[in-house]
């Protein structure tokens, strides 16, 4: 047992606690429940980021047991949330109120209005929460400081050599000034994660969020001591960004992401969750897991459905499983409007972990078209039930699938009709691939993972030493 | 008391590049004993520094002239030439000043000029601040357009040849220019260099807390270009502390500047930017800096932003480029200069000074002393002496 301290993160944690979790919050959630639960290490503590570093509350605690179980120390009875307002339950309740009490008047507006009132609406709920979260803000600085403060100010007492885990959507809140402080003056070792340059690569699939994790990967440079990367194809591009950027790259890790499998499961039984059957029980369908955005290329699969109705090829259902994202007007008008694919293709984007892993158990097989990875999850979680995933072919997808799944370009129609059409009719074809998962897959799981990143933390301090 | 014309298409004032030159020749032949009129004929409202004696004609800048950045400057010359009622005002003013000596700031005005003194019977300096021609070729990368013919470079370079055959001497701001005169035009010149305003002010007493590095420019393409060369691809070699402190309108244009753009998020958040500040707050931001940078790498001529940078008693990152017209301020004094030849190179140094202590004091107090516009532009007196000394003697 060690003594050093270790923090954790838990601010998406919190912000993501309501909401089907995207890869990158997933894996945040596997090492959060790790390293509470770990013997090789001090107990973790939670810190939320809010103008600086502060201590999570007893009730972000409760909701973040409820999220990952509680630790072996404290079955925690979740304690009645409204005798404590904190910061991140305000800001769960703020905005919804406020956009429902703006978005209320809209349903007397005539129809061709609507759409644009409810644009107004919802930026002027945003403003007026976000503004509101601002001026909370500056009153915490000028409290602990005494004045009004450019810099974070830190309500944790972080000491020397301390580990501080930040493997979530990093991006989205950190001060870098502030973190390069609490490196280069406190000593906190950061731990952070890389997942994808795509928004630095490609920034027309995601040109609003570009600059922001352009600067992520950019500035963790200057205080990160480790970077966990999810691919070698990852790791391997972060290196070459460091050396464009003229950045001495911190300690690169290569932690390849697990599927689903039985520590989920554990996890969910911990909380009583008990795994149940899902909404397309006993149909035939093909599943295709990811955000609804431009980049997973689902039109691809919407006009492939939509050609094979109109041949005559019978193809099963295509369930969507994912939030909506951005850029997917045609991808939507598609699957609404096109008769051919009334019934057939749906978007579900309310599934929680339990169904889909259900949904996965029962697939005829999976498709993956999108245009460019970090890794391609689904891939993964795929192979992880044993389905066959059909994807592109790019180098972090061909990783995850181990080179074993039929791979095509994005933008090879034929190809994936093709293909698609052999998987779902060729049973025997079907079997063989899926044999070859049996025999060859190398099935990373979630302690494989954990391990990884806790090996490399232990390391870490002794190469510190 | 001689009169002297400077004719020029901007007018004089305390900002950078040209219209500081011309402000600080008037200064300096008013110190000499001679009566300076401005002439300035102008397509901007920009008023400049004038005097009730001086001359401004406004021509409003033609269509052609928001696309064609050479066009505007040779359409001026054009105009103002074959502008019979402003001609015949402008001898009658001139006549009555006793004008004998007119200065030629580039050589857009050259037909203009030569009417001019040919009827006064003034001698013409030509002041050659670059070969321009071939400096507005170069340009021309910086926002190609097809609409633009190429015989205006010859048109200009036209300009150029007339205002030599026009001119009793002709003056060069840097040994390199003089060279290429010679090559260009088989013309020998006196070398006038520029100097700097932040020379003559005192080094402030303080200094600001957070000023990494220092930049002060016009949106003169080459200082844009420059700058983006170096924040290429972001600034973010940088730790995120750092502060590029900007000045002059090259600020604005650095916003629109795709590269910069491009990588807004890293890039903002280390730049602070000024817009126009009076010389006091910037010899303010200047010495308070680890560096100034001078990051040009393109263009002619000499740069008002080197002497400004070795004159403010802070270390200066250079290009090469950015040395020519200050040579021999170099030699006599290089404390904290540091010359280097590739963004690369700048980059590099950028994060060394980083790294370093800030000076304590200031560096470079000997070359400073060498600056001073009143130094830099002693030659010019006796250029025009010796050229109205050649006209009366005919």
């Amino acid at each position: 047992m060690t003594t050093t301290p270790i923090y954790i993160d838990a601010t998406m944690l919190l912000r993501w606690r309501h909401l089907a979790p995207v890869g990158i919050v997933r894996t945040e959630r596997l090492i959060a429940a790790h390293l509470r639960l770990s013997s090789s290490l001090d107990k973790a503590t939670y810190v939320v980021w809010e103008a600086g570093y502060r201590p999570a509350t007893p009730t972000e605690e409760s909701l973040l047991d409820e999220l990952l179980g509680p630790t072996s120390d404290s079955d925690a009875e979740i304690p009645d949330i409204d005798d404590e307002v904190t910061p991140a339950r305000t800001r769960s309740r703020a905005l919804p109120a406020i956009r429902r009490a703006a978005f209320k008047p809209i349903a007397y507006l005539p129809q061709p209005i609507r759409p644009y009132a409810e644009q107004a609406a919802w930026s002027t709920a945003t403003l007026a929460v976000e503004s509101a979260r601002q001026v909370r803000r500056a009153r915490q600085r000028r409290r602990v400081a005494g004045q009004s403060s450019p810099v974070a100010v830190h309500l944790v007492d972080f000491s020397q050599g301390a580990d501080l885990v930040v493997q979530g959507l990093g991006w989205d809140y950190l001060d870098y000034e502030a973190m390069y402080l609490l490196a280069s003056e406190h000593g906190v070792r950061v731990h952070l994660g890389a997942f994808d340059l795509i928004p630095v690569d490609m920034p027309q699939m995601n040109f609003a969020n570009s600059g922001n994790v352009h600067r992520y990967y950019a500035e963790m440079a200057h205080f990160a001591d480790t970077v966990t990367c999810n691919s070698e194809t990852t790791k391997a591009r972060l290196r070459r960004f460091f050396a464009d950027e003229s950045l001495l790259e911190p300690y690169l890790v290569a932690n390849t992401l697990p599927g689903f499998d039985r520590p989920k499961r554990a996890v969910n039984e911990r909380v009583g969750i008990r795994p149940h059957r899902h909404r397309l029980e006993g149909q035939e369908y093909v599943l295709t897991v990811s955000t609804v955005e431009v980049r997973k290329n689902h039109l691809l699969l919407a006009k492939l459905w939509a050609e094979c109705a109109r041949e005559g090829i019978q193809l099963p259902q295509l369930a969507i499983v994912g939030r909506i994202g951005w850029d997917v007007n045609e991808v939507v008008r598609w699957i609404d409007w096109a008769p051919e694919l009334d019934t057939a293709v749906t978007i579900y984007s309310d599934v929680e972990d339990d169904e889909l892993i259900a949904m996965y158990e029962d697939a005829l097989f999976t498709v993956f078209p999108s245009r460019v990875e970090g890794w391609g999850l689904p891939i993964t979680e795929a192979l992880s039930f044993g389905k066959v995933c059909i994807h592109s072919d790019d180098p972090a997808q061909l990783e995850a699938s181990q080179g074993l799944m039929p791979a095509l370009h994005p933008d090879d129609f034929p190809g994936w009709k093709r293909e698609v059409a052999r998987v779902a009719h060729d049973a025997p074809y079907r079997a063989q691939l899926e044999r070859r998962i049996q025999t060859e897959y190398r099935l990373r799981t979630a302690e494989d993972y954990c391990a990884t990143f806790e090996t490399m933390l232990i390391e870490r301090r002794g190469a510190n030493a | 008391m001689t009169g002297v014309a400077i004719f020029s298409t901007y007018p004089p004032s305390e900002g950078f590049g040209g219209p500081a030159r011309i402000l600080q020749q008037r200064i300096v032949l008013e110190a000499s004993g001679y009566a300076v009129t401005h002439v300035v004929i102008q397509s901007t409202p920009h008023s400049g520094i004038q005097r009730a004696g001086d001359i401004v004609r406004f021509y409003k800048k033609s269509k052609r002239a928001w696309f064609d950045h050479v066009y505007d400057d040779v359409d001026l010359g054009h105009r103002a030439h074959s502008d019979s009622d402003f001609l015949s005002t402008l001898l009658a003013r001139l006549g009555s000043s006793d004008v004998s000596v007119i200065i030629l700031e580039q050589p857009f005005l050259a037909e203009l000029v030569a009417s001019v003194a040919r009827d006064i019977g003034a001698a013409v300096v030509y002041s050659c601040q670059n070969i321009e021609y071939r400096l507005r070729r170069d340009l021309e990368r910086f926002q190609p357009d097809w609409k633009r013919l190429p015989r205006r470079f010859d048109e200009v370079r036209h300009l150029e040849q007339l205002a030599i055959e026009i001119s009793a001497a002709v003056t060069a701001i840097a040994r390199t220019d003089q060279q290429m005169l010679v090559d260009e035009f088989g013309c020998e010149s006196t070398l006038v260099p520029n100097g700097s305003s932040l020379a003559a002010l005192p080094l402030p007493d303080s200094r600001l807390p957070d000023v990494d590095f220092a930049f002060a420019g016009s949106s003169y393409w080459p200082n844009v270009e420059g700058f983006a060369q170096i924040a290429m691809p972001s600034l973010a070699f940088l730790p995120p502390k750092t502060r590029l402190h900007i000045a002059g309108s090259v600020s604005g244009a650095l916003l629109d500047t795709r590269s910069i753009a491009r990588r807004h998020s890293v890039n903002a958040s280390r730049m602070v930017l000024h817009g126009f500040v009076e010389a006091s707050e910037l010899a303010l931001l200047m010495a308070s800096a680890r560096a100034v940078m001078v990051p040009v790498f393109v263009g002619e001529g000499s740069n008002l932003k080197s002497a400004d940078a070795l004159a403010c008693g802070a270390p200066v990152i250079m290009t090469e480029r950015a040395t020519r017209g200050y040579e021999d301020v170099i030699a006599h004094d290089s404390e904290g200069v540091t010359v280097v030849d590739s963004a690369a190179d700048f980059r590099l140094a950028m994060a060394t000074a980083i790294q370093r202590d800030r000076p304590t004091t200031p560096v470079g107090l000997g070359r400073r002393s060498m600056l001073t516009w009143k130094s830099r532009l002693a030659p010019l007196p006796d250029v025009v002496r010796s050229a109205h000394a050649r006209v009366s003697s005919r």
